[in-house]
């Protein structure tokens, strides 16, 4: 290295102090070219150094830099001179005693004005102090490193807030993740720690974390973290902040410490604390347990269910204390016990068990066990009481009811009326109960011998051997024992005593024991002997008596036979009847009793049984030889105090024979009865006073009763049969006759009706002889009935038919007569009789019929009704004829003959029947008829109308002459054009115009049957069209039915013209009335009259604006004016045409009656006086000559006059009332219209034209009115009327006068 | 007649009133249209007109119609009434109405009533 050392003492003081500073200053100093050349160094460096440089190293280093350092300081150093970045770097350098020094080298670039870089300065600090100060720390960092990582506890720190610093290598290795690992994106470091922590702890851990990050409490938490291998495991963590002078926190330091181990085995404490938690509770016994001192700390499930069972409010009961629940819980009187025993155990320290009643929910006590007892630590004292219930109520009720048994049991054992004893199975007397002792007044060892064995001492002697043998028998084969014998009793004498034994066995059926008693049966014996003497003796008595006797239960079952009825059926018992599937009773009746018998006698029996009522019956019994025999069978019930039925006793005697006598009697009896009974006729028997005794079945069914029927209390029974049998109208005769016969003896012998049982009275012919004994004395009478009914009744009906027949013929309004075949009249009936007033007899026998019929015939017949009768005598045809006969009044009558023969078998002829009918009357009418109905046609004919019939249809069946000659055709001659008549008619005769109508009318009037009503024009057989007023009404028959239609049809064409001219001058009054009163008239007037005025006007003003022009325009004035004088003409047209209209009505003036023309108006205005609410009083006197008038005129002045009274009443409140008065007044009618308005201020200026006092009139209406009247020569004016209103009169003259 | 000149229409069924009023009309320099009926005049059209003149008592469709028909088609065509019946003119209905003439009228008078109701520049020409 060409080292250039900057020489002192070459340069200014500046420089000089520079260089000392750089000397002297603790350090090294030094200076490099661009090239990094050195080029300088203090003093002291080269001091220190030595001169040991080497210039053929790069930079001389080699000897100077510390091999483990020398790359890295060179490829500094070369690195900061080509990019002359500021140059530092830390080194151990040589000193020239050889040891190297740590040191700090540091080089800055000095620049040339170019920028280049000219010269580095550096200086280079001895830092080796610090370097080893160094050193030591970081070995020490590394040692303490090293503990925390071998502490076996995960340590860690974080910032204050919260991010984690630092784990140490324990928690990295457990997690498997250093905390650089934490710093994950989107989440803090804490995040990613707190993701290793078990999700259900995260939260808390997070919560407590923070809060003690805000707060700086410390933390701590149990929780579970995730082992690297994602396991996790419980860890204790705590962590306490570090904090700095000011007390800030500077860091938080932890310490997690694996707890997982320990947790576990807690929780398995603890799930073994549960189990047995469980266990108690649900073990089915109450546990409780108690501090030493008795207080209760625990009762289990059990018991506090059963608490809230029993204790209604249980759960506000707190702390529950013995003594309450002693009170509470356990029976009233075990309470004392149960408290002392308590206290008595907690004081001693000793176990106890009590037995008490405990109440249950329902309010019953149970019996429950309680045990009791200490457990002790190893020094024995006591720790803890524990208590158990158990509930023995079953046992302890089993107990009691056992010892209650037992009790029972020894008390029935010892006080029974029986010995009881047992003996071994061996058959060895082993007990004897007490009473043995007291009655028998032995002891068990009496009893057996002094072998051993038993020793029967107490068995009567006779029966000893037996008795011992039957029980040696019943042990030897283990059957029961029974045995009845004599034993002696203690005070010597014998009873009879019934003994019973049976074994007891043991499971396996060997017998363990024998019990036996044995029971004093002396008494019983006894009785049972004197009773059965009793009942042998009975029983032969019963059996020995001449009657059968048995006896049945309360229901009817026999039980007992006695022995003659045994005998009498052969039987040894009655069971022998029982029969599978019946009663012994209905076995016993079916096998013993008669068929016919059997079935009445079991309903008897059953009917007994159920009411109780004895029964008695006849009956067959069957003998043992198979022959029935008639007994008499008798039942009565035998009843107990009560009344209830204990036996039935029956008894039956045998009566077959009285039975057979009887049947015999039966025989005879009903054959006879049946013998009476089949009698034809109704036989019956009286007493000889007349008492019914006997009604043979024919009578007893023809009347329905029986002679008893008629016995009535308090009556003859003779009179109540009368009365019941007899015809009311027969009655009296039988009585009579009966009683006659009854008293006399004599036959009785009558004809009567006799009521049948359905209440038919048959006719009969009765008759009764007495039976009279040897001495003549009547005994009885026999009667006999006999049914004459039908002959009687042919009888009648044969007479009551001849008489009506009779009655027929005599009555029916036609002569009848008969007549031999030869003509002789044979028979006429009353009315011919009557008619001729003649008899049969009186015509003459000889004179036969010619005589017959000259006497009766008019004279003009006879000949013809002669011929015709021989005609029919000799021919057999039947006659028919009419003819004139003489009445018996002498006048002649026609009459109707008609006759038949009657033949015989043989056809010949026996009679001839004729009947004569009267039929003058009928003839003459109809004669009268006749003429009637020609002149009615006559009338029809020439009436002046034309008159047309038709069927209800409408179609014409009749025209009259009139009407056929209006048409000019008959009835048929429309016929065959394919329309019917009446269409053919009316298209062809009614005006076209009027068709339609006269159709809809005439078919309406058809279907409804209204009557018809119409004008039309009607075509006459010339062509002209008529006016015809046809009316058309419907004629009925007696139901209602419509059978024709009449119709008359008028020719009233010159009314119909005239009424038609009539009705257009009405129709054009009317207009003008209605349209326009006369002032209305005045204005039409002026409106008239103002058109060409208007016109003139206008065109003047026209032709004086032509003229005034510039230059005035000549030629449009000239035609203007030409228009003015058209116009002006055609106003004065006007005017003339108005003239006129008063100058026509001169010419219509004619003489009227005034009368018809205020009808007229009246009429006219009768419907506005209906609007205004006016009543029109209208007066005309009577007999007014007619006055000359115009009639439109005059009703135009009424008609004003009216209106204008009407209006006046418009306003008025009152009864609005419009007289008008007619009169004749001199020379003149006067007529007056009054009104009831408020009057009139001016009656004479009103008159006036223009004067109105209307709003919309002209004023013209009275003047007009007024010009009227007085060009009628009459005058009108007003006058005020009181109190109010006006009359408006006028007149006109009577005698026709000109206007002047 | 100048080209320009107001037109008047005039309807009445009385044709010596139309031709007077025709006259009238055309001496004060007016253009005139005569119609017999409101039917006619509504046939023609309302286009073109600057007054109408109508009379009231008409069979078929009368002037108060027609008056009333034409304010709503053309609300600014003044109308005039015109009537020779006096029971009209005393109407309620017509009281009030300044463009009403009872006929006869004056000629002068209807002029400047017509001169008055046309606007001033039509007027003037």
């Amino acid at each position: 290295m060409t080292t250039a050392p900057y020489l002192p003492g070459e340069t200014d003081s500046d420089a000089t102090r520079a260089l000392q500073i750089l000397e002297s200053m603790p350090g090294h100093a030094w200076s490099a070219d661009a090239a990094g050349r050195f080029t300088y160094f203090s003093r002291n460096t080269l001091a220190l150094l030595g001169n040991g440089s080497d210039a053929e190293n790069e930079f001389g280093w080699r000897q100077l830099v510390h091999p483990d350092d020398y790359d890295r300081v060179v490829a500094r150093w070369r690195h900061c001179l080509e990019a002359g970045d500021p140059y530092d770097s830390e080194h151990r350098l040589r000193r020239a005693d050889g040891g190297y020094r740590w040191v700090r080298s540091s080089g800055r670039p000095s620049r040339d004005s170019q920028g280049r870089i000219s010269q580095w300065y550096g200086t280079t600090i001895d830092i080796e102090d610090q370097k080893r100060a160094e050193a030591a720390l970081r070995a020490r960092e590394l040692e303490l490193s090293q503990l925390v990582d071998m502490v076996p506890s995960h340590v860690w720190r974080l910032t204050p807030d919260g991010e984690p610093m630092f784990f140490n290598k324990r928690m990295v290795d457990y997690l498997g993740l250093d905390v650089a690992d934490t710093d994950k994106p989107g989440m803090s470091r804490l995040d990613a720690v707190i993701e290793t922590v078990h999700p259900e702890d995260a939260a808390a851990f997070r919560d407590a974390l923070n809060r003690c990050l805000v707060t700086g409490e410390s933390f701590a938490l149990r929780y579970r973290l995730r082992r690297a291998d994602g396991v996790y495991r419980w860890m204790s963590s705590r962590a306490e902040p570090l904090r700095d002078q000011e007390g800030r926190i500077v860091q938080w330091y932890g310490l997690c410490h694996d707890i997982d181990d320990q947790m576990h085995a807690e929780e398995a404490l603890r799930q073994s604390e549960r189990q047995l938690q469980e266990m108690i509770d649900a073990v089915p016994v109450r546990i409780w347990s108690a501090t030493p001192t008795g207080e209760i700390v625990h009762f289990n499930k059990p018991y506090q269910d059963h608490f809230r069972s029993v204790i209604p409010n249980f759960d506000e009961f707190g702390e529950p204390r013995i003594e309450t629940l002693l009170q509470v819980l356990i029976h009233p009187e075990d309470v004392p016990e149960v408290q002392s025993t308590l206290w008595n155990c907690f004081g001693t320290g000793g176990g106890c068990v009590m037995r008490f009643r405990w109440r249950e929910k329902d309010g019953d006590y149970r019996w429950a066990e309680c045990r009791v007892a200490p457990r002790r630590d190893q020094d024995g004292a006591i720790v803890q009481w524990y208590g158990v219930s158990l509930d023995v109520d079953d046992e302890m009720r089993m107990q009691e009811a056992l010892r209650r048994s037992e009790r029972q049991l020894q008390q029935m054992i010892d006080t029974v009326p029986a010995v009881i004893w047992c003996t071994t199975p061996e058959g060895i007397p082993c007990y004897l109960n007490k009473r043995a002792t007291d009655v028998i007044g032995v002891t068990l060892k009496d009893l057996i011998a002094p072998d051993g064995s038993r020793f029967l001492t107490v068995v009567h002697p006779d029966d000893r051997d037996a008795v011992d043998q039957a029980l040696g028998r019943a042990i030897e084969t283990g059957t029961s024992f029974v045995r009845r014998y004599r034993q002696r009793r203690s005070d010597g004498r014998h009873r009879w005593v019934e003994s019973r034994a049976e074994p007891l066995r043991d499971d396996s059926g060997n017998i363990v024991q024998w019990y036996g008693v044995s029971v004093d049966i002396d008494d019983l014996v006894t009785a049972q002997e004197a009773l059965r003497d009793r009942e042998r003796e009975l029983s032969q008595l019963v059996d020995m008596v001449p009657v059968h006797i048995r006896r049945l239960t309360p229901e009817g079952e026999p039980t007992f036979f006695n022995k003659r009825l045994l005998d009498f059926f052969g039987l040894t018992s009655p069971a022998q009847l029982d029969k599978p599937g019946m009663s012994r009773l209905a076995a016993a009746i079916k096998t013993l009793v008669h068929p016919d018998d059997a079935a009445r006698l079991l309903a008897t029996v059953r009917q007994s049984v159920v009411t109780g009522e004895p029964y008695s019956m006849k009956y067959r019994m069957r003998h043992a030889d198979g022959a029935y025999r008639w007994v008499d069978g008798r039942a009565e019930p035998v009843r107990n105090q009560r009344g209830a039925i204990v036996q039935w006793y029956v008894i039956s005697l045998d009566i077959d024979d009285e039975m057979r006598a009887q049947d015999a009697l039966h025989k005879r009896e009903r054959e006879l009865s049946q013998l009476v009974d089949m009698v034809p006729s109704l036989l019956w028997r009286l007493s000889p006073e007349g008492r019914l005794t006997f009604f043979s079945k024919r009578l007893i069914e023809f009347t329905g009763r029986d002679v008893r029927d008629f016995d009535k209390p308090g009556m003859n029974p003779l009179t109540v049969a009368v009365e019941t049998l007899f015809h009311p109208d027969d009655k009296a005769r039988l009585a009579a006759a009966l009683n006659r016969s009854l008293a006399t003896g004599e036959s009785f012998s009558l004809t009567y009706r006799l009521r049948r049982a359905d209440g038919i009275y048959r006719w009969m012919s009765g008759r009764a002889e007495p039976l009279r004994d040897e001495s003549g004395r009547i005994v009885q009478w026999y009667g006999l009935s006999h049914d004459i009914d039908d002959q009687v009744r042919v009888e009648e009906a044969l007479r009551e038919s001849e008489r009506q027949l009779q009655q027929l013929i005599d009555t029916v309004p036609v002569q009848i007569w008969c007549v031999t075949p030869t003509g002789e009249p044979a028979y006429i009936n009353k009315t011919m009789v009557d008619y001729l007033g003649l008899k049969l007899d009186d015509f003459d026998a000889q004179g036969g019929l010619p005589s017959a019929i000259k006497t009766i015939v008019h004279p003009d017949d006879r000949a013809a009704l002669q011929q015709a009768l021989m005609h029919s005598f000799s021919t057999g045809e039947s006659f028919a004829l009419k003819f004139r006969h003489r009445r018996w009044d002498g006048s002649y009558r026609w009459q109707e003959g008609h006759a038949d023969p009657l033949r015989d078998e043989n056809g010949r002829i026996i009679r001839w029947y004729g009947a004569n009918v009267d039929i003058h009357d009928f003839v003459t009418a109809q004669e009268a008829l006749l003429e009637r109905e020609r002149s009615l046609w006559q009338l029809v004919e020439t009436l002046p109308a034309m008159i047309d019939c038709a069927a209800p249809d409408g179609e014409p069946i009749y025209r009259s002459r009139q009407l056929r000659e209006f048409l000019g055709y008959n009835l048929e001659e429309l016929d065959g054009t394919g329309k019917s008549r009446l269409s053919g008619t009316l298209d062809a005769g009614v005006h076209p115009d009027d068709l339609a109508g006269v159709l809809e009318n005439y078919a309406h009037s058809l279907a409804t049957g209204e009557p018809y009503r119409r004008r039309h024009r009607l075509r006459r057989f010339d062509g002209e069209y008529r006016w015809v007023e046809t009316r058309a009404a419907p004629m009925r028959n007696a139901n209602g039915t419509i059978v024709q239609w009449n119709v008359i049809c008028l020719d009233i064409d010159g009314e119909v013209r005239a009424q038609e001219e009539l009705r257009l001058a009405r129709e054009s009054l009317a207009r003008a009335s209605q349209a326009a009163s006369l002032a209305e008239l005045s204005a039409a007037i002026a409106h008239e009259v103002n058109q060409p005025l208007a016109a003139i006007v206008t065109n003047s003003n026209a032709c004086q604006r032509w003229l005034s022009a510039t230059p005035p325009n000549l030629e449009r004035a000239q035609k203007t004016v030409e228009r003015i004088i058209r116009s002006a003409n055609s106003a004065a047209d006007v005017v003339s045409r108005i003239r006129a209209l008063f100058k026509q009505s001169m010419k219509t003036r004619a003489s009227t009656a005034l009368s018809t023309v205020i009808t007229e108006v009246r009429n006219l205005m009768a419907e506005e006086a209906a609007r205004r609410r006016v009543r029109m009083d209208v007066a005309v006197e009577s007999h007014l000559p007619p006055v000359a008038l115009d009639r439109v005129q005059v009703q135009q002045v009424l008609v004003n006059l009216i209106r204008n009274g009407m209006e006046a009443m418009d306003s008025i409140a009152g009864e609005r009332v419009l007289a008008i008065r007619v009169r004749r007044m001199g020379d003149e009618v006067q007529t007056e219209i009054s009104d009831r308005g408020p009057g009139i201020e001016d009656p004479e200026r009103m008159f006036e034209p223009f004067f109105t006092t209307k709003e919309n009139g002209m004023g013209m209406g009275l003047a007009i009115c007024r010009s009227i009247v007085e060009a009628h020569g009459g005058r009108l004016w007003a006058s005020a009327n009181e109190p109010h209103g006006a009359t408006f009169t006028f007149t006109l003259p009577i005698e026709p006068t000109t206007a002047p | 007649m100048n080209k320009g000149s107001p037109v008047v229409a005039v309807v009445d069924d009385d044709p010596r009133m139309l031709e007077s009023l025709e006259d009238l009309l055309e001496s004060a320099g007016y253009v005139a249209c005569s119609f017999s009926s409101a039917k006619s005049l509504l046939v023609n059209g309302l286009s073109g007109l600057d007054v109408l003149i109508t009379d009231i008592g008409m069979s078929g469709m009368d002037g108060f119609a027609l008056r009333d028909l034409v304010k709503d088609a053309r609300p600014d065509l003044p109308v005039f009434l015109i009537t020779g019946r006096h029971e009209i003119a005393d109407q309620d209905r017509v009281q009030g109405i300044s463009r009403f003439f009872r006929k006869p009228f004056d000629g002068q008078a209807l002029l400047a009533a017509i001169g008055d109701a046309l606007p001033k520049s039509r007027n003037e020409g």
